[in-house]
């Protein structure tokens, strides 16, 4: 933040404290995150192993990528209980397309589907007026409903083709995921921060009435960010398939709830209007690494669940605390 | 006779606005006290410090001869303070007798609610008000003056002492009102205290014995309403600041008309106004609130769908929606400065360009550089009280925070412009700036049409006046013809002159 001169006409708080709170509010999932592994390095001899550490980066890629167009579709105030259908759906039909049309036509036409899911997820939200929460459940279940009617049920495989590159190959040492990973999160990062589009999406989620009232067509960003969530959710699913060469109906169940926990444990606001994605970034590290741990620990899978939720909590909580006191 | 209720030297501040300073106000057992004052006056602040919502940040209340601080509204309620707001708080589900107990239903040994005796003494209640309503209704059934009565049934099972009534005739029809105000008479022989928030001003003379004027946060008249003329009211609620400053700029016999509306109606509030504004002139809009003023500016910038007629700018139709018509050379600086006007989580800087970002952008990325300096630029020529361009816009004061609203229409180079409200909540200073940029803009030959509640405002700073009233067009008044009692006899019809009681 560029601290100019000037005072402003009311000095509440010292400004000392209030830039202290606003970079703890900044970077709080960050000095969380850094904790966790702090913990977990002192308490597991593996936890800092290289090849334990890119093992986690490419676990966490697919929720993270989900999680980075969940992002959008938060700031923006709204969010999106379809994406794990969605990944399973374009997945199964991506698959299928490559089968029968070759690996890059099929992977044209899965991030094709996804996309599309996306749109349409958006026009129903954008134009239709319908609520979020309600618009993107029934696209969950019928995204879901329509990978299990073209697979009926049974998982579609394709075993060789170098769109398996995606999942399992190598370059330069380090899983594709991680690189994938990694071009998300910077376009994304450039896409809210430094385009025009990206500050009208904070300005619909922060103030819908003072961003249409300048001339900000609200609809079409509306019904981009969820767009750009589907597509999102298209190179996941891809980077899945492409790990396990198979697809199936039932894929990618509970994944909104892990890319939701994502963006709000790295400070999204669920009012819209504030968030980072490379706080999203930290918020699904934080997950991933605490799963990781606790796998390091020998405790149960069951417990992981707990231990989430319970880290989902806390960091509203401070979240909510550290913004009340700023 | 001991006062029920005393409030004294009440502050309350809320970022970048000054809501209430030192503000008196009290009731007495048995009498109705109403609080009249625009919007934005301080009424609800007020209240809501009262109902436990706000907490002061200086002052005293003393309730029955303690000290009373309630820390949230239950607390409130529980000391016995009551308040009724527009938006009435029922269960729509739940029966008349289950809304009135709501919270502190008659229970039996085991737990269970006492279903029959909650009814009976609901039943006890209603009949005491007059009021014949079946307690086991659910209240989904009732009407809006009937749902009004559960509400002050509601207080009464409380042992309210004080009755806070926030503009409660605004959706009743006058034998219903009728009714509300027999109502208030018995609660006042009881010995309760009533607050009462009315914009109406006939109502004030009918149900209270006092009145006390709120503007800008500050108490400007309190009195018996019976030593009270109701032009007294409406003159302490819009300001009797004379016009002594500059007098507006004269605007040239041939200045073309830019913005011009005709027959334009909504179809609800808004009736047939046609009005037009020449380049470099600034037209006053005054009218009470409900007459139709803020619908007619958001008919004219698109924000709202006209039932009827036509708007134009620079002699071209303008149709379509705000982006459309923000194209077209058309600005607003909107009633609501934190609902409609700013994002208050972003920044100065996008802020001040919230119209305009694709000008600052090439391939869609925004060039930084050249944005923040035209920002500078701008906070520069409208001195703008901000630490830079990426500055949180929620820590900037009042007047600048409507700066920066302003500042976008500077930005696009509108043609012509829509003020709202341009100063309500700012302080003098910031006020007087306002003012400035006002002639600023008109310099440079910019149509104007400012909309304003504040009289003193209208007649200083336009050349023309139109007063609207029941959505059309009361009169047209010329700089020169214009005083005070002629626009407010106006705005009012022709009850001004009358002594009110």
């Amino acid at each position: 933040m560029a601290q100019e001169a000037h005072a402003s006409s009311e000095g509440a708080a010292p400004a000392g404290g209030r830039a202290a709170y606003s970079v703890l509010v900044r970077f709080g999932p960050v000095i969380g995150l850094a904790f966790l592994c702090l913990v977990l390095s002192v308490t597991s001899e593996a936890f800092l192993n290289p090849a334990n550490l890119i093992n986690v980066a490419r676990q966490v890629s697919i929720n993270a990528i989900i999680a980075a167009g969940m992002t959008f579709v938060m700031i923006s105030g709204g969010f999106d209980l379809s994406v794990g259908s969605v990944m399973a759906l374009s997945g199964v039909v991506g698959i299928m397309a490559m089968n029968a049309f070759g690996d890059a036509a099929g992977i044209l036409i899965m991030l094709a589907v996804a996309l599309s899911c996306g749109l349409w997820n958006g026009l129903l939200v954008a134009f239709a007026r319908i609520n979020a929460f309600v618009a993107t459940l029934a696209g969950m279940t019928i995204y879901h409903g329509i990978a299990l009617v073209v697979t009926d049920s049974f998982p579609v495989t394709r075993f060789g083709g170098w769109y398996r590159n995606f999942g399992q190959g190598h370059l330069f040492g380090l899983p594709i995921p991680i690189y994938v990973l990694i071009i998300v999160y910077v376009v994304a990062h450039i896409v809210l921060t430094r385009t025009a589009f990206g500050t009208s999406v904070y300005a619909v989620g922060g103030n819908e009435e003072a961003a249409r009232l300048s001339g900000i067509n609200v609809e079409r960003i509306r019904t981009s960010v969820f767009t750009i969530c589907g597509f999102g959710v298209g190179i996941a699913s891809l980077l899945i398939i492409g790990r396990l060469q198979s697809a199936q109906a039932n894929m990618g169940i509970q994944a909104e709830l892990d890319a939701i926990a994502a963006v709000v444990i790295g400070g999204t606001s669920l009012a819209g209007g504030e968030g980072r994605v490379f706080g999203t970034l930290a918020g699904a590290f934080t997950i991933g690494v605490l799963n990781n741990g606790l796998n390091l620990h020998d405790i149960s899978a069951h417990w992981q669940l707990v231990a989430k939720g319970v880290v989902i909590a806390l960091a509203v909580i401070i979240d909510r605390q550290l913004v009340h006191r700023q | 006779m001991p006062a029920l209720l005393t409030m004294e030297g009440i502050s309350k501040a809320f970022p970048g606005v000054q809501a209430l300073s030192r503000v008196d106000f009290e009731v007495m057992p048995g009498e109705a006290h109403a609080l009249i004052g625009e919007n934005g006056a301080g009424k609800s602040t007020l209240i809501k410090i009262l109902a436990g919502v706000h907490r002061r940040d200086a002052g005293t209340i003393r309730f029955e001869g303690e000290d009373y601080r309630a820390a949230n509204p239950h607390e409130a309620l529980a000391m016995g303070v009551a308040v009724i707001y527009q938006e009435l708080n029922l269960v729509q589900k739940l029966t008349v007798a289950q809304n009135i107990f709501l919270g502190h239903e008659p229970l039996r040994r085991a737990g269970f609610v006492a279903t029959r005796e909650m009814n009976a003494r609901a039943g006890e209640i209603l009949k005491e008000l007059g009021i014949s309503i079946d307690p086991r209704t659910p209240v989904e059934q009732l009407g809006v003056a009937q749902k009004q009565m559960v509400e002050i049934a509601k207080a009464l099972s409380r042992a309210s002492r004080i009755l806070v009534m926030d503009e409660p005739t605004a959706p009743l029809t006058q034998s219903e009102i009728e009714v509300l105000f027999r109502v208030i008479a018995g609660l006042k022989e009881q010995g309760l205290g009533i607050i009462y928030i009315s914009h109406r001003l006939d109502e004030v003379f009918q149900i209270a014995d006092r009145v006390t004027v709120l503007r800008d946060g500050e108490r400007v008249h309190s009195s018996e309403v019976s030593e009270t003329r109701i032009d007294e009211l409406v003159l302490a609620m819009v300001g009797r600041r004379l016009a002594e400053e500059e007098p507006p700029l004269e605007v040239p016999e041939d200045a073309p008309v830019v913005l011009e509306a005709e027959a334009l109606s909504d179809g609800r509030v808004v009736r047939d106004i046609s009005l037009e504004v020449r380049a470099g002139e600034v037209v006053g809009l005054a009218g009470l609130i409900g007459s139709g003023r803020s619908e007619f500016a958001h008919l004219l910038f698109g924000s709202e769908a006209a039932a009827g007629g036509e708007a134009r700018l620079f002699g071209k139709t303008l149709s379509g929606g705000v982006p459309q018509r923000i194209e077209a050379g058309l600005g607003m600086v909107p009633e609501d400065r934190k609902l409609q006007g700013l994002v208050m989580q972003l920044l100065v800087k996008e802020n001040t360009t919230l119209a305009t970002l694709d000008k600052y952008t090439s391939g869609g990325f925004v060039r930084r550089i050249a944005h923040e300096s035209r920002v500078r630029e701008i906070i520069a020529e409208l001195r703008i009280a901000t630490r830079g361009p990426r500055q949180a816009v929620k820590a900037l004061s009042g007047g600048n925070q409507q700066k920066v609203i302003l500042s976008r229409w500077m930005d696009t180079g509108a043609g012509a412009l829509i003020f709202d409200e341009p100063t309500r909540g700012v302080d003098v200073g910031a006020k007087a700036e306002i003012y400035a940029l006002i002639r600023e803009l008109q310099k440079r030959g910019v149509a104007i049409l400012m909309i304003s509640s504040d009289l003193p405002e209208v007649l200083r700073i336009s050349n023309r006046i139109i007063v609207i009233r029941n959505g059309r067009v009361a009169g047209v008044l010329s700089r020169a013809d214009a005083t005070q009692e002629k626009v407010l006899r106006l705005m009012m019809g022709a009850a001004v002159s009358g002594n009110g009681a």
